[in-house]
């Protein structure tokens, strides 16, 4: 292949956001907030692409990391490494911890639930990255797998962000954690929908909903598909 | 008996419960029709039906008589009227069908030639049956879908099914004097379960839907009739001598006699009738799953479970809502689990240790595009072998294939199946032994499930799984009442809904005594809303099979306690009463019980 796509932070312009999330709700509710609440958004860097599965092999090179328990770790990989066609694809197969790790390392993190709508609606308050209307042929959906992040230059939001609707849920640093339980929010949508009207909402979802995944450990909170994309804060 | 008189153009028709006497002079009416156990002449000189066609109404006085044959054979008589209207070209064959020992089934059926070539819309009544009585003043009415309404207006009986309507049991019209003694029960036999308009010929569904006198009044069922003389219409008809009781008896026989409930008797399965208090923990939560650990904290959740009388069962679900972020199915979920498979078996082998069963779940709708049901039902049995749990979970899944219980037996004996809905049909009932009552009303009192009395071996634990503070003092009220087992489900797939400490031990002292009297609760002949003499008192009898003993179980859904005579026993040879159950006093005095019954309270009372 010997193109990989490099990781490049764009400029989130600071504004006041009125951050609303609505979503369908499934059985067990979302216990958070969900607006509307007037806040204070950008002023930071973000990736420009969702951290790919070239980018993640760098940070575990450059960086010796190991998760504490490897079930379900990169499970897609092949003996510790991607498959050369796969290289710019998002990397999946991540927990939440690993995500973070990786972020860390490299002085950033992961942007909060409400950061990442104002990343992906953008000042005019978008309904998807692109526009107030769905156009299937902006983003991965209802596909047979995963796409390079950069595959949709069309479907980036107004801050120049590939890939915020579809192809890979993006995973944010939120823990809820209610006494009872403890879950993060996923974002954007993806390729894939499950069956059945019981099954969790993939597809294209809109930039003001998101899906709630309950953390349970290991393997259980590594999907495949599901990435991350990082935030730097501005110096 | 059956007698045809041509020159009066009369059918005397006789068993031991009825006698009805059938004039086809002008149409077709019912002169008579008398129950035999009293001196009654009831239903006299009763259209038998109306026809509305094209805008215009027709009783049968607007056919003429073509033929009337009678005769019989060993087991039954019958009476065949045919009619005719040439200008509608309609045909009606109306039959007098006498089983020769207590039933009469009247069958009306219309064949339609189409007058214009073409299908008109048709509607049916039946004043005979809008009028039905015993004795036409004082009489008593039990509607097929649900006589008993509480003081809100909401029906005490809840079917099957709450929001659909194809299941069996659909019970009967029952008309009683004021003792509720003498009366009819009149069932609707239903072929079809499509509600919809003209969608079937056999329309007795729609009948069954009745559940007021001004419904009854004014039924109007639409015919989908053709050129054939199939069924559209039927009523089936008998004698009581012992009122509500016996009708509501006589339906369970008549229903039941369809079905094989020998997998009930398996030895293997009954470890489930022994079972009280089932809880149904949700794994992504604290109150089973150790975040530290991450495993199955076995020791919490039982000393949890102590305050409700202990868990006889445990539910483990690690699957919906979370299934459908990526492809992973049910199966991956158990594989994924921290710890996998084997940590599974080793949390099955815990609960075993302090005598709990496990049931694993199953859903049916999660299903890879690879898989089958056959490779489903491996998956389960695989499920089952490798963890060693004792039951499945069957969800939403109201029926089962057949090799899914085979594949099941093959794994080992005793594993039994539930699930979240009752099964409907025939061969679901007989082989799924168990499921929840599950129901969304969260005020549920007064109120009964028709299957808990029905089928009482099938043993359904009580469960509306969104009861908040106040309801689920309604819940509790509901399983006690009926004499149910009950489902603890405060994680509600992430809600967190608890029980009061009262309200725990409440359920605890309701284990205590559903476990001592559990020959009388789980009883195959249990009376739902036995007649009672006060005002907004409802009572269920349970009788131990050998009829050693009876309980009331009494609910008082009014303001103010209840006091005095409220009911008379069904066993008169009965001498002693206690309360076994809630705070009361009782006396028996002859056949008549005595009792005090606080408001908005169960009361259980045995009788020996």
């Amino acid at each position: 292949m010997g193109k990989y796509i490099e990781r490049q932070l764009v400029f989130i312009e600071k504004s006041t956001y009125i951050y609303r999330v609505v979503h369908r709700i499934m059985e067990g509710d979302c216990q958070m907030d969900h607006g509307p609440l007037l806040i204070e958004a950008g002023g930071f860097y973000a990736d420009k692409y969702p951290v790919t599965n070239k980018m993640f092999y760098d940070f575990i090179r450059e960086s010796g990391y190991k998760p504490k328990n490897s079930d379900g770790y990169l499970r897609h990989w092949e003996n510790g490494i991607f498959k050369e066609a796969d290289a710019n694809l998002p990397v999946v197969n991540v927990s939440l911890e690993d995500a973070k790790y990786y972020a860390t390392f490299y002085g950033m993190k992961l942007p909060s639930d409400r950061q990442w709508q104002y990343m992906a609606a953008g000042p005019l308050n978008l309904k998807y990255p692109w526009g107030n209307e769905p156009d299937y042929k902006k983003c991965n959906v209802y596909s047979d797998g995963l796409t390079p992040v950069d595959a949709y230059s069309e479907g980036a939001s107004p801050f120049g962000l590939y890939d915020m609707c579809a192809n890979a849920w993006e995973m944010v640093d939120d823990i809820i954690d209610d006494g009872w339980h403890r879950f993060t929010l996923l974002r954007g949508g993806c390729y894939y929908k499950g069956n059945n009207y019981w099954h969790a909402e993939g597809g294209a979802l809109p930039n003001n909903s998101h899906l709630k995944m309950h953390l349970l450990g290991n393997a259980m909170d590594r999907n495949n598909t599901v990435g991350f994309r990082c935030i730097k804060e501005a110096e | 008996m059956i007698s045809h008189d041509q020159n009066a153009r009369t059918i005397l028709i006789q068993n031991q419960t009825l006698s009805a006497v059938i004039n086809y002079s002008c149409g077709v009416t019912i002169d008579e029709l008398n129950n035999r156990f009293g001196s009654i002449k009831s239903n006299c000189h009763r259209e038998l039906l109306n026809l509305e066609l094209c805008g215009r109404q027709y009783t049968s006085a607007d056919f003429s008589v073509k033929s009337v044959i009678t005769g019989s054979d060993k087991t039954r008589e019958l009476a065949t009227i045919l009619l005719q209207n040439k200008t509608l070209d309609l045909d009606l064959r109306i039959h007098f069908l006498n089983n020769k020992k207590d039933t009469l089934n009247i069958i009306i059926q219309v064949a339609d030639y189409y007058k214009d070539g073409l299908p008109h819309k048709m509607f049916f009544h039946s004043p005979f049956l809008a009028d039905f009585e015993l004795n036409g003043k004082d009489d008593s009415y039990y509607y097929p879908d649900c006589f008993v309404k509480s003081r809100s207006g909401k029906k005490v009986i809840r079917p099957v099914r709450e929001s659909i309507a194809a299941y069996d049991i659909k019970l009967p019209l029952v008309v009683c004097d004021s003792e509720n003694k003498i009366g009819f029960s009149l069932r609707f036999p239903s072929l079809s379960d499509l509600l919809d308009e003209g969608s079937t010929q056999n329309r007795n569904i729609m009948l069954t839907k009745i559940s007021s006198g001004e419904e009854l009044k004014n039924h109007r069922v639409p015919l989908a009739a053709d050129n054939t003389f199939n069924d559209s219409i039927e009523f089936e008809i008998t004698g009581l001598h012992n009122g509500w009781a016996e009708a509501f008896e006589r339906y369970r026989e008549i229903w039941s006699s369809n079905y094989d409930f020998s997998e009930y008797k398996k030895e293997d399965l009954r470890w489930f009738n022994n079972c009280a208090v089932h809880n149904f923990t949700f794994l992504y939560g604290r109150e089973s799953f150790n975040f530290d650990s991450k495993a199955v904290d076995v020791g919490k959740l039982l000393e949890s479970g102590k305050e409700f009388g202990g868990y006889d069962t445990v539910t483990v679900w690690n699957q919906y809502p979370r299934l459908g972020v990526d492809q992973r199915n049910q199966w991956d979920f158990h594989d994924d689990f921290p710890g996998g498979r084997e940590a599974l078996k080793k949390m099955v082998d815990e609960f075993h240790k302090e005598n709990v069963f496990v049931f694993l779940p199953y859903l049916p709708w999660d299903h890879g595009d690879d898989e089958s049901t056959n490779t489903m039902g491996d998956n389960l049995a695989e499920l089952i072998k490798e963890t060693g749990a004792d039951g499945c979970q069957l969800d939403t899944m109201e029926s089962i294939p057949e090799s899914f219980r085979k594949k099941l037996n093959k794994v080992r004996p005793g594993i039994v199946l539930t699930a979240q809905k009752h099964p409907m049909k025939k061969r679901p009932l007989e082989i799924i032994t168990t499921s929840w009552d599950e129901f969304w009303d969260t005020e549920c009192m007064p109120q009964i499930d028709v299957l808990r009395f029905i089928l009482p071996c099938h043993i359904a634990p009580a469960l509306s799984r969104w009861c908040r503070t106040e309801d689920k003092k309604l819940l509790i009220n509901y399983a006690v009442f009926s004499a149910e087992p009950i489902v603890i489900w405060q994680d509600v797939f992430g809600r967190w809904m608890p029980y009061s400490a009262e309200q725990k031990a409440k359920i605890k002292t309701w284990k205590s005594v559903y476990l001592n009297n559990k020959y009388a609760y789980q009883c195959l002949s249990p009376i739902p809303l036995y007649p009672v003499r006060a005002k907004d008192l409802y009572c269920n009898v349970f009788r131990a099979d050998d009829g050693s003993q009876e309980i009331y179980s009494l609910y008082n859904d009014g303001d103010n306690d209840v006091e005095g005579d409220i009911l008379t026993l069904l066993d008169s040879t009965k001498r002693s009463a206690s309360i076994i159950f809630g705070n009361s006093r009782v006396e028996l005095k002859g056949e008549k019980l005595f009792a005090t019954i606080p408001a908005k309270e169960v009361v259980h009372i045995s009788v020996r």
